[in-house]
């Protein structure tokens, strides 16, 4: 549970962040992905036939049509104008989003991302 | 708007970005967790006792992991090991470390779940270095 003042001092961060361009667009970009007509739906095939492409790999039942399969869909995934759109925005706003984490890790002396991110799912 | 006068705003926004995260951090340094994290820290690492049986734990964990490496872990190591990391797990100064890095990490997490509800991005997951799975 975060106290007042960490809550303001926090409120200040997101207040500065939100007022750069690069970070709103890229809030616009993962806002109009998830929000997307066709891109979730595409995602989850996807997700969907990486989980079935890894258990055939390890039943020694995959065929080259499951290759192709996947790779034809992640193409359509990738090269999706919202999946553009978001990863350049991201790309553009992890320069300044990094540099604000390593403020950060200088002061406290520790990586305050690497400490605070959820945990990997691996 | 002019290239220049756009490269000028955006390294003013980087820079308050900054500041403003340093602003953040200094407040967390502030915290009362943060202190006694620093505080159980050094203490730790001031008691030699308990620094004796940090590395004699750290010896004991490396010599009962190769031997399982190489398959041939035998009972006598590993209660060795099981008994040291007890008395580590025990000792105050080792005790009182652990549980203010416990609730530095609550912390650091509880910040983070904040700001990502307020950016709608998760700001520790995008920045954190990136890393090797498992």
């Amino acid at each position: 549970m975060i106290d007042i003042t960490l809550k303001e001092a926090a409120d200040e961060f997101v207040r500065v962040l939100a007022a750069s361009p690069v970070v709103t667009a890229f809030q616009e970009a993962k806002a109009g992905m998830e929000s997307d007509e066709t891109l979730p739906a595409l995602r989850d095939q996807y997700t969907r036939l990486v989980e079935q492409f890894q258990r055939k790999q390890f039943d020694g039942t995959l065929t080259q049509q499951d290759i192709s399969k996947l790779r034809t869909l992640n193409n359509q995934v990738s090269t999706h104008p919202a999946s553009i759109r978001f990863v350049e925005s991201r790309d553009k706003a992890l320069a300044m989003l990094s540099g604000c984490n390593q403020a950060m890790g200088t002061l406290l002396g520790f990586d305050f991302a690497a400490n605070a991110a959820p945990a990997a799912a691996c | 708007m002019l290239q220049t006068e756009k490269n000028q705003t955006d390294s003013g926004t980087a820079r308050a970005a900054r500041e403003a995260a340093q602003a953040l951090a200094r407040e967390v340094a502030d915290s009362a967790i943060y202190k006694e994290f620093e505080a159980a820290a050094v203490a730790f690492r001031e008691d030699a006792e308990a620094q004796k049986l940090f590395r004699e734990y750290q010896s004991a964990q490396r010599e009962t992991q190769m031997m399982r490496s190489w398959g041939d872990s035998d009972k006598g190591s590993e209660d060795r090991f099981q008994r040291i990391e007890k008395k580590l797990i025990a000792h105050s100064t080792h005790k009182r470390y652990m549980a203010a890095q416990e609730g530095l990490l609550i912390l650091l997490k509880d910040l983070n779940d904040y700001l990502t509800e307020k950016l709608g991005f998760d700001f520790a997951d995008l920045t954190k270095p990136a890393g090797g799975c498992c």
